[in-house]
């Protein structure tokens, strides 16, 4: 193989920052601007205009004359405009506020005598190397405010004259308007060894540079134009603006030259002030921004720069890609757990590159073969000096004659190749994952529902994006870091998150419970998930739920725990005794999983659970599970005894109530909210006497309670609520609060304090809801609406704070904790260095150890 | 089992060995003892966490997925029913923020004797609470001619707290600047230093007066007597002022405690304030019925001490005290930022993650750390 040996390889070690100098300006500059025509009669740029060629080309078929290169080739380069009048930068009016009021107006030096200032500069220097930059800002803070009030110059005693700053640029002393000439000489004075004092570093930034009288012109290629339907050209904002000066500056020029009175050169020396400090920022809080004609304010360079949609944070921080796909996501419980399924149209059009070597080149020139249109075939093939070439049905020929090793094909998506697999909001590591592709008919994504958990996904019509890592490192990194199988275990808490859910869950409970399988059944069962190991059934005809489990159990593996009911124990790879419900199999808990990772690594794990997983659809398939409403159906002697607790406690509460409102007896705040507490317990027992009564009520095993009490889905609260009663509406802790006078419901009466008014909900959701009810349960369901879309946001952005906070903490080869600035944060993780995700919820279980050894 | 202890000692951590001790059956024989000690060793070892791992980013990806389970509800109470402390999300807030003013400031307050009666814990209680002049009042009278405010103290209440007219009329001459307090028999009067004129102005006085902190602790208006299971009392308030309470002399130092941050940094020290951090987000958590291992929680913690006093997660805390420009930058008000680096010419040396994912750089953390050791240019 013949490689390109003179590759370069470039890293940025580090980007300065600091001001231009009008010197600098000069040096860097390409051409002077001084028309504000951006084009000719033959719409080809003027010289000397804003688009000049020099400044770089964004036309097709244009040579730049600076670089001499083409479009798209060229990056553009720096101009410049000199400024008739000097004009203040925007940016650094509060600067240049301070330097003037706290130097003196005479000889240019800082308010404070020669040995104070090295005494200042010393401790400046001394924070600085302690407590960083931004402290040392606070410290000169802190220093200028003193210096404000000083009114006698300690080097040439000169008085010191008010100052004020009429914002947003306009300085003043004495009443006196300073022009930008005066600021810009009495900056020039003040000398080096004093400026070093407000954080400047004189190396850097020279004061005066603050005052422009030359400004820098951006290349071309960031500012360009659009060329719409019509043939019209749609400039730039930046370029707007640039003309703008350009032709105030012109005509500032002109005025000059010819001896306009001073009122008219102010005037125009003002709008080019305007113009320049709108072009660097367009939200001034005291100036109008400029405009387009449609009325839309302009984008300038620092709205380009700032906020969410800003250059940083959109374009920077956050980076856009090719070779991904984004559908809609539906179920599979079919499929693996770490594979996804893509429709062929994504597998056709997604591709990877891999290099021809003489062990494929017969591989891959089959898929050259088939070319683009066909699966499996290759979209383009890239020849060694980096020409691309697209496969057609003309270019096949000629391209599977020239392939020979050292050309890279790039072959569409096949079974088993890598990708990463994302749902949004991405908010912990879980959420984007690696799966191996399987290519299946249909237009949507398929995922296997147990991995629904990390995803935060549902199939209500969500969406996902799918990434095809394009590099043997990427393919490499994703699949051994951050495949489906790494994260079984949650780095948050060290709880399982892939598991089974819903249907595989009460599936699984109800095969644990049933006993009588034929041993037919029992191998057909197994075999329907790829199960083809039958050696651990009994030998016997009689096969129980518990053997079918025990033959996917490896080997050897010892657990006791607990389900929902009771304890699960496994012995020597044998379920004994106990049922596997949602605490054992589900996500979120799983100490099941967690030990059986522990012992036999991830693989065997992410195959159990796939395997559970279709073991209890398939158990469901052959039961049947349903839920109906005649399982909530109830008779009358038990809705009597459910009454019977609510008319006790409503009896309570008349009996508090008629304390609260005898005769001349007048309840204070206090006395209010202490019956109010009374109330609620009074109303809090009741109803959990009552939910007793319901879950005991609800003891045969129908379908709605087979799901319950496996954990599948719904809970006791549920089952109340459909059957016995819904209950307490509370809104911001408490009951419902008065809304009318004395009463919250215009149907009562006034001074009741009875559980129904307080929005004690006795009614079922099957029965349905009386009037005042409906609105009660209303309250809290808006409530807890609105508690969801205030909370998002808020999260959210703790979450941004928090990780721009730790983003670089990591954990050092010394097992020390450090971040970028290698400061020691911990000097072990966790004070002992153990991962969450690789132990027992963040600790070690000795218990087991010693059991495991002991044997007891 | 010593020498085993002594000799596995640096391998394992404090509480590992410690657990082995608790859980070891006494009769056991030396080799199953070391074999314990091994496989220990063993499962510690291979728990370890991996070099360069980019922990910080766990942590807060622990917070930030979770917090968004957390509800908003803003008070839960803590114990009883009368006091109600901020829970939730904006209490978790509150707290990485290192907010100085707490929407519900809370103390717990033990004593030194075990056995209290009732009557004693009241009459400490009632040393405790801030008490206003309002309390003892009961009624005023302005006399319009002299400009006076005649204070009519309820006797009932000053003999129920132990409390004299001239104690009274002391605290309020000590606590309120710019009146003269002259006690007569009957009561108390008062008036302003400078005179007035307006009819007004007595109004507002006796409104001021109202409010002249009399007694007990600055800040404290509301204590709750709590027993607890082993028939001890407790106290919890609402307010804080943990130098105040701490001078007392019947409390338990050791035990007392507040929920404000910032007074345990001022008063205990940094340390304090760490493990301060560390339970206060982990009650939270708790009420809301989240788990988020304590590891997390530490890390941030840990963040937020580093300095020596607490820093909150804002763009006026930690985030401020980075070295790097774009990655200060690319948090909020870049601006600001870039153009205080380019006049102090500031050098950006792309150490941290942000900068080299915007440069197209592999980012120093994780697998991006990894490097090979090779001459250059041979």
């Amino acid at each position: 193989m013949n490689e390109p040996t003179n590759y370069t390889f470039k890293k940025i070690a580090s980007i300065e920052f600091g001001f231009f100098s009008p010197k600098l300006i000069q040096e860097v500059s390409v051409a002077k601007v001084v028309t504000p025509e951006l084009y000719d009669k033959e719409s080809y740029p003027v010289d000397g205009g804003l688009m000049d060629v020099r400044l770089g080309v964004i036309d097709p078929g244009l040579t730049c004359r600076t670089c001499g290169n083409k479009f798209k080739e060229c990056p553009g380069h720096f101009g410049h405009i000199e400024l008739a009048r000097p004009v203040l930068h925007i940016e650094g009016i509060a600067l240049i506020f301070s330097l003037l009021k706290t130097t003196c107006h005479n000889c240019g030096r800082v308010l404070v005598s020669d040995e104070k200032l090295n005494l200042i500069k010393d401790k400046l220097k001394e924070v600085e190397s302690l407590r960083g930059y931004e402290n040392k800002l606070k410290e000169i803070r802190k220093l200028l405010i003193k210096l404000k009030t000083i009114i006698k110059c300690p080097h040439c005693s000169a008085k010191q004259k008010p100052l004020k700053l009429e914002k947003p640029y306009t300085f003043y002393e004495d009443e006196q308007k300073l022009s930008p000439i005066q600021i810009r000489a009495r900056l020039e004075r003040i000398p080096d060894k004093d400026i070093e004092l407000y954080g400047i570093n004189p190396e850097a930034t020279r004061p005066e540079w603050l005052v422009l009288t030359r400004m820098l012109i951006p290349p071309v290629t960031m500012r360009t134009s659009l060329t719409l339907e019509s043939g019209e050209r749609a400039e730039d904002d930046l370029t707007h603006k640039l003309a703008d000066i350009v032709k105030i500056n012109q005509r500032l020029f002109e005025n000059i030259n010819a001896g306009a009175p001073e009122i008219i050169i102010d005037e125009f020396w003002e709008l080019l002030q305007y113009h320049v400090t709108t072009f660097f920022k367009n939200s001034v809080t005291q100036i109008p921004p400029a405009r387009h004609r449609t009325g839309q304010p302009l984008r300038t360079i620092y709205e380009r720069i700032n906020s969410k949609e800003g250059r940083i944070r959109n374009n920077l921080a956050g980076k856009r890609t090719n070779f991904c796909a984004r559908s809609v996501i539906s179920p599979d419980p079919m499929i693996e757990i770490d594979e996804v399924g893509i429709p062929e149209l994504v597998a056709k059009k997604l591709t990877i590159p891999e290099k021809v070597t003489k062990y494929n080149e017969k591989f891959l020139k089959s898929l050259v073969e088939k070319g683009k249109k066909s699966y499996p075939g290759a979209n383009f093939v890239i020849r060694p000096d980096g020409l691309k070439k697209t496969i057609t049905d003309e270019t096949k020929e000629q391209i599977l004659e020239e392939i020979q090793p050292g050309y890279v094909v790039q072959r569409h998506l096949q079974n088993g190749d890598v990708c990463i697999f994302n749902r949004q909001p991405s908010l912990h590591k879980m959420s984007i994952l690696c799966h191996k592709i399987k290519v299946i008919p249909g237009k949507t994504f398929r995922i296997n529902p147990a991995v629904c958990f990390p995803y935060n996904a549902d199939f209500d019509g969500d969406e996902m994006n799918l990434h095809i890592p394009q590099t043997e490192e990427s393919r490499a990194e994703a699949e051994l870091l951050m495949s489906v199988k790494n994260v079984l275990v949650s780095p948050c808490n060290g709880l399982t998150i892939v598991g089974c859910v819903q249907d595989a869950i009460s599936g699984n409970y109800l095969l644990t419970k049933k006993e009588n399988f034929t041993k037919k059944e029992a191998i057909e069962l197994l075999y329907s998930v790829d199960h083809k190991d039958f050696t651990k059934l009994p030998k016997g005809d009689e096969v129980d739920g518990k053997d079918i489990i025990s033959a996917l159990l490896p080997k050897g593996f010892t657990f006791y725990g607990k389900s929902r009911s009771g304890d699960v124990i496994i012995e020597n790879g044998y379920l004994k005794e106990g049922v596997l419900d949602s605490s054992s199999l589900g996500n979120g808990a799983g100490l099941l999983l967690r030990s059986m990772l522990q012992k036999y690594g991830e693989d065997l794990v992410s195959d159990f659970i796939g395997k559970m997983f279709k073991l209890g659809l398939k158990m469901l398939l052959q039961s049947g599970l349903t839920t109906s409403v005649s399982d909530i159906d109830t008779d009358s002697k038990f809705q009597n005894k459910i009454a019977k607790y609510f008319i006790d406690a409503d009896s309570e509460i008349l009996k508090i109530s008629d304390k609260l409102y005898k005769k001349d007896f007048h309840p204070t705040k206090d006395q209010m909210i202490e019956a109010e507490t009374e109330i609620m317990k009074i109303l809090g027992n009741a109803q959990n006497e009552a939910m007793k009564c319901v879950s005991d009520y609800f003891n045969e095993e129908t379908g709605t309670t087979i799901m319950i009490n496996s954990g599948a889905r719904g809970s006791k609260t549920n089952l109340t609520a459909l059957a016995g009663f819904v209950g307490q509406q509370n809104s911001r802790g408490g009951r419902i609060k008065v809304g009318y006078r004395k009463r919250t419901l215009s149907c009562f009466k006034k001074y009741d304090i009875g559980s129904e008014q307080g929005g004690f909900i006795k009614s079922t959701y099957k029965k349905g809801l009386k009037p005042h009810e409906f609105f009660f349960r209303a309250i809290t369901s808006r409530d807890a609406y609105m508690d969801i879309a205030l909370r998002t946001p808020k999260s959210g952005y703790l979450y941004r704070r928090l990780a721009n906070a730790l983003q670089d903490v990591r954990v050092e080869a010394d097992s020390t904790v450090r971040d970028i600035d290698s400061k020691i944060i911990q000097f072990k993780y966790g004070e002992d260095g153990i991962d969450v995700s690789k132990s027992e919820k963040g600790s070690i279980d000795i218990k087991k150890i010693i059991r495991e050894v002991a044997g007891n | 089992m010593e020498d085993l202890i002594k000799k596995y000692e640096k391998k394992l951590s404090g509480k590992i060995i410690s657990d082995i001790k608790l859980n070891v059956p006494k009769n056991i024989d030396k080799k199953k003892l070391e074999e314990i000690f091994k496989r220990a060793v063993t499962v510690f070892e291979n728990a370890q966490i991996d070099t360069s791992e980019a922990c910080g980013l766990i942590a807060s990806s622990s917070f930030g997925e979770q917090s968004t389970q957390m509800t908003l509800n803003e008070k839960h109470g803590g114990g009883t029913s009368t006091i109600q402390l901020s829970s939730g999300l904006p209490r978790i807030i509150e707290i990485f923020d290192g907010r100085k003013e707490l929407s519900t400031p809370m103390m717990e307050i033990f004593f030194k004797k075990k056995k209290l009666s009732e009557n004693e814990v009241k009459n400490y209680a009632m040393h405790i609470k801030e008490t206003k002049l309002i309390e003892f009042i009961e009624e005023f009278q302005l006399d319009f001619i002299n400009q006076v405010v005649k204070c009519y103290l309820n006797k009932d209440k000053l003999k129920k707290e132990k409390y004299s007219q001239e104690a009274i009329a002391k605290a309020l001459q000590k606590n309120m600047k710019g009146i003269i307090v002259e006690e007569e028999e009957e009561y108390i009067s008062v008036k302003k230093k400078i005179k007035d004129e307006k009819i007004m102005d007595l109004y507002k006085l006796k409104d001021k007066l109202k409010n002249v902190f009399v007694s007990g602790i600055k800040n404290i208006s509301q204590v709750v007597i709590v027993q607890e299971d082993d028939g001890s009392y407790k106290i919890l308030t609402r307010g804080s002022s943990l130098k105040h309470v701490l001078e007392l002399d019947f409390i338990d130092p050791y035990k007392t405690t507040t929920n404000d941050i910032w007074q345990i940094c001022n008063h205990l020290g940094i340390e304090a304030a760490r493990a301060a951090i560390i339970k206060e987000t982990d009650k939270v958590l708790e009420v809301q019925g989240l788990n988020i291992n304590i590891r997390h929680s530490m890390l941030i913690a840990d963040t937020m001490s580093l300095s020596g006093i607490i820093k909150g997660i804002t763009r006026f805390g930690i985030l401020l005290d980075k070295d790097s420009v774009i990655s200060k930058a690319s948090f909020e008000t870049p601006m600001k930022h870039i153009f205080n680096a380019a006049i102090s010419g500031q050098k950006d040396k792309l150490k941290s993650v942000m900068e080299n994912v915007m440069v197209n750089q592999p980012i120093p953390i994780g697998t991006g750390m990894g490097r090979l050791l090779a001459k250059e240019d041979s």
